[in-house]
């Protein structure tokens, strides 16, 4: 019970965090809004037009976008992990963040503005091709299927360098000039994936124990296999159309929750969620904050908090390399 | 002590196989209900993968495998695992996780995956933990625990899962003397006391000897001797199986038959 207690409390410390945050990031801009004001345009009491353009088209809509991507791409590494077996894993490193961001680039350049759609194109087609490819070994695989992706998107750029800056967004992660539209695009998602990867939670406690272990157990390993991953995916995509491929959050958020609540997905899943959502909307306040006077700071070519939560990410990953190592 | 009249587990033209090998051939094989079968035989001789074709882990090359009288892959796989728990050799401990959690587990054929959502552990996980011996653990990280402890951790979630039939990798590969002696001491128990059918690979035949009804040794795929441990540990079964120049005594303590090599 003490997991379970803890769980809660992390949860809810996250909450009141994530709270923080949005206090944060409505209060922290090129235009000076008092508390007062945007407290104003919260109530609907609020007759200062800008005011409410700024806080409910621009700033409300950038954290709430970094709070839920951010937990879907906690969520979607704790299934992929629980896919591949290997705490390494994350949408990024599987070819799945690599095939959303490639479906999202190619359909920019053809002209195609459908986001969501392209991304899910995308990161299913590289989900399905790791299902093929890695049935031996799915962590290599799922690497090597991410560098091939990586440099067909790649080849696409040398092919055509013109819409670069707007696509560069996608392959680092920027939640620069989000507005509302992308909001209402991400929340339907946001009510419905957590829930769907949390009742998956017994199944992938199960195969933790291995797969003749499952299957004695009489999980039905083949299609509960499909079945996470496709959450997974769909998690991951969704995150990717609305925040771009932001490595390493997928990868941290989970590592964290395992070493504070342990192996049980009933509690892993959510805990990695609420510290993936503090995670990513932290990082974009850093990426905002030190991005604020530099030009173009409200366009998309501002401080990605991709970079941010890069070098939040690598020394996680050089110290979860080595303790696979030792 | 309930005494179904058909055989619970039958293995009928048998044959099981890897893509590039075939390892289990034409094989027959009756398991009585309520009886200790112990399979011996040297290595790759198709002992582990027979008992993973019975557990339904691995699918038949050949032939079928029946539980209670139908074919074992053409029913539900979670009401197979309500008849049947395999404790396998590699089990994995996940990262963190407790004694408790992973016996746990054992529950989910009972409970359902939704079961498995909301509930705690229950009074089978508490039984299991007992009869194992591992109450004092229940809250240790299975990866602090000694290769004994652990065997034991999966040992005691075969038995949350409640089920008539217990197969058994290797059961006794990693403890010592001691343990080797409580866990077959256990095994015993559970036929006399729960009327359980138990089929187990084991590599030490003296230990099959003193403690099962029935042993079966294999030999490349096939029952080379099949029978009381008195018919089976002979000289010349001890030859034909195992290549070994062999004394079988009686042993003083139990009266089985013993070997000790020339």
């Amino acid at each position: 019970m003490s997991r379970l207690l803890r769980a809660v409390l992390l949860v809810l410390s996250a909450a009141s965090v994530a709270v923080g945050l949005v206090a944060a990031h409505l209060l922290v801009g090129r235009s000076e809004l008092s508390a007062g004001e945007v407290v104003e345009v919260l109530t609907g009491r609020s007759d200062h037009g800008a005011a409410r353009v700024i806080v409910l088209r621009y700033r409300l809509p950038r954290v709430l976008l970094g709070l839920g991507a951010g937990a879907l791409l906690a969520m979607s590494g704790v299934l992929v992990q629980a896919v591949v077996r290997n705490p390494l894993a994350e949408p990024a490193t599987t070819g799945v963040g690599s095939g959303a961001a490639l479906g999202v680039v190619a359909a920019t350049m053809l002209g195609f503005h459908a986001t969501y759609a392209a991304a899910l194109v995308g990161a299913l087609g590289a989900g399905l091709l790791l299902l093929l490819l890695g049935r031996r070994s799915p962590a290599v695989a799922g690497i090597l299927l991410g560098a091939v992706l990586a440099a067909v998107t790649a080849l696409l750029l040398v092919v055509d360098s013109s819409p670069t800056s707007s696509v560069m967004r996608w392959l680092v992660g920027s939640l620069n000039a989000r507005t509302a539209g992308d909001w209402s695009a991400l929340w339907p998602w946001l009510a419905t994936l957590p829930v769907a990867a949390w009742l998956l939670a017994p199944w992938m406690n199960a195969w933790a124990l291995g797969a003749a272990q499952a299957i004695s157990l009489g999980v039905p390993v083949r299609t509960t296999r499909v079945v996470v991953l496709v959450v997974a995916v769909v998690a991951a995509a969704v995150a990717i159309a609305a925040a771009g491929a932001v490595a390493f959050v997928g990868l941290v958020a989970p590592h964290v929750a395992r070493l504070l609540v342990g192996s049980d997905h009933r509690l892993l899943v959510p805990v990695s969620a609420a510290l993936g959502a503090v995670l990513l909307a932290g990082s974009d306040l850093i990426a905002f904050s030190v991005g604020i006077d530099l030009p173009g700071a409200r366009d998309v070519a501002g401080v990605p908090v991709g970079a941010v939560t890069a070098l939040l990410g690598a020394p996680v990953l050089v110290h979860l390399v080595r303790k696979e190592l030792r | 002590m309930k005494v179904p009249t058909e055989p619970v587990l039958r293995a009928r033209a048998l044959g099981v196989g890897y893509r590039d090998r075939q390892v289990i051939h034409a094989l027959d094989l009756r398991i009585e209900p309520g009886s200790v079968t112990a399979l011996v035989g040297p290595n790759g001789s198709g002992k582990s993968t027979l008992l993973h074709a019975l557990a339904r882990v691995l699918t038949p090359t050949d032939g079928v495998v029946e539980l209670d009288g139908t074919p074992i892959t053409s029913q539900r796989s979670v009401a197979v695992a309500r008849r049947l728990a395999l404790l396998p050799q590699s089990a994995l401990a996940p990262p963190g996780a407790t004694v408790t959690e992973v016996v746990d587990q054992g529950r989910y054929p009972r409970t359902g995956a939704l079961g498995m959502l909301r509930r705690g552990p229950d009074d089978a996980v508490r039984e299991a933990l007992g009869l194992t011996g591992l109450e004092d653990l229940a809250r240790t990280p299975v990866a602090q625990l000694s290769g004994g402890q652990r065997q034991r951790v999966w040992i005691a979630m075969a038995l949350a899962q409640q089920t008539d039939l217990l197969l058994l990798d290797e059961p006794t590969t990693y403890l010592d003397v001691r343990h080797q002696l409580d866990l077959m001491e256990l095994v015993v128990r559970l036929r006399d006391e729960q009327g359980k059918t138990i089929v187990m690979v084991l590599h030490d035949l003296n230990q099959a000897a003193r403690h099962a009804d029935r042993i079966v040794a294999l030999r490349d795929g096939r029952i080379l001797a099949d029978g009381p441990p008195a018919e089976v540990l002979t000289p010349r079964v001890l030859h034909e199986v195992f290549d070994i120049d062999a004394l079988v005594l009686t042993d003083p303590v139990t009266s089985r038959p013993m070997f000790v090599a020339r």
